[in-house]
């Protein structure tokens, strides 16, 4: 059975999170990461709750030193470039889980940035629902990188109340519909998404080093 | 030859928001937005069943996940700001009917 994972959830109050948390164990998601103040309780109702932080940087010296300052302290780190320049610097950077390349100004994939990619890209479907038109063809054109698991993938709500969620096969439609294998956007809603949070969870625990070795605890 | 269809439960979040049938007049409004009159035409979108909140559909097989993106970048309905889920996907009607009682229970 697939674990659905929502990497982007900006509540604007707890109890907000309350609600969307409500709603996001019904779609069937096993773990979202929050932007923003989180429960006290990580787990709330069957669902893991890991924080997130979306860094904006538009230089490289700037994304660095944003990075290096919120290390180890978030599950998931992403990253909204403002030029290429940074979204390649980022996306080369093993800190980064996460690219958003769908931003205000939209950052084209090509073969360049699909040679050096090792985070995924992210796709809010936020995003869409603000400018459908310029996403939609971002996407389009983009599509060809994420077939056959070329670039990683993740597609992420971006929502910021309830009825921003969507369940885990809206989402992979997004990708399906652009032409992206149905088996690998599939994926971009389950298995990447929560083997990101699962993975760096563990580390942030110490229960894994930053190689992906587990540690052993001896009584 | 039988087409091959598929069949599609929906839910309208918050349920009182609109009713089945708005919600399916939108949700052909937005494969048309999307996909054009010929895209529409080729989803061969059917009203079934709607019923507090909740609808079903049938589509042809092959624009399933065509419906499915027109729900999902649907977020408004009358200028009432709505979601519409996708709860269940299935190639037979009795499925869905189980899904909807479940649903309902």
């Amino acid at each position: 059975m697939r674990s659905y994972a929502d990497l982007w959830w900006r509540p604007s109050s707890q109890d907000v999170l309350i609600g969307m948390l409500g709603v996001g164990r019904e779609m069937g998601y096993r773990a979202v990461a929050v932007e923003g103040e989180l429960p006290t309780v990580p787990e709330a109702g069957g669902i893991e709750v890991v924080r997130r932080i979306t860094l904006r940087a538009d230089d490289v010296r700037e994304l660095h030193t944003q990075l290096s300052r919120v290390r180890w302290r978030y599950e998931v780190v992403s990253v909204v470039p403002g030029n290429r320049e940074v979204a390649m610097a980022a996306l080369r950077d093993n800190r980064v889980d996460t690219v958003v390349m769908l931003c205000d100004d939209p950052i084209p994939l090509d073969h360049h940035v699909a040679e050096v990619a090792r985070a995924a890209v992210e796709v809010p479907l936020g995003r869409f629902l603000e400018e459908p038109g310029s996403s939609l063809s971002w996407l389009l054109s983009s599509a060809k990188w994420f077939r056959r698991g070329r670039v990683r993938v993740v597609v992420s709500s971006g929502a910021r109340d309830q009825l921003g969620l969507r369940t885990p096969v809206q989402l992979a439609s997004l990708l399906v519909v652009a032409g992206v294998e149905p088996d690998v956007s599939r994926r971009a809603v389950s298995d990447l998404p929560y083997s990101i949070q699962r993975v760096n969870a563990l580390r942030l625990r110490g229960l894994m080093d930053h190689t992906g070795v587990w540690e052993v605890l001896r009584e | 030859m039988r087409r091959r269809r598929r069949y599609l439960l929906f839910r309208v979040r918050p349920p009182d928001a609109v009713t089945g049938q708005r919600a399916f007049d939108a949700l052909k409004g937005s494969v048309k937005s999307l996909f054009g009159e010929f895209g529409l035409l080729l989803s061969d979108l059917r009203l079934l069943r709607e019923d507090r909140g909740l609808f079903v559909v049938r589509c042809s097989l092959g624009q399933v996940w065509k419906v499915v993106l027109a729900a999902t970048v649907l977020d408004e309905i009358d200028g009432r700001k709505v979601a519409l889920d996708v709860l269940r996907i299935s190639g037979t009607l009795r499925k869905i009917r189980g899904a909807l009682s479940n649903v309902h229970s």
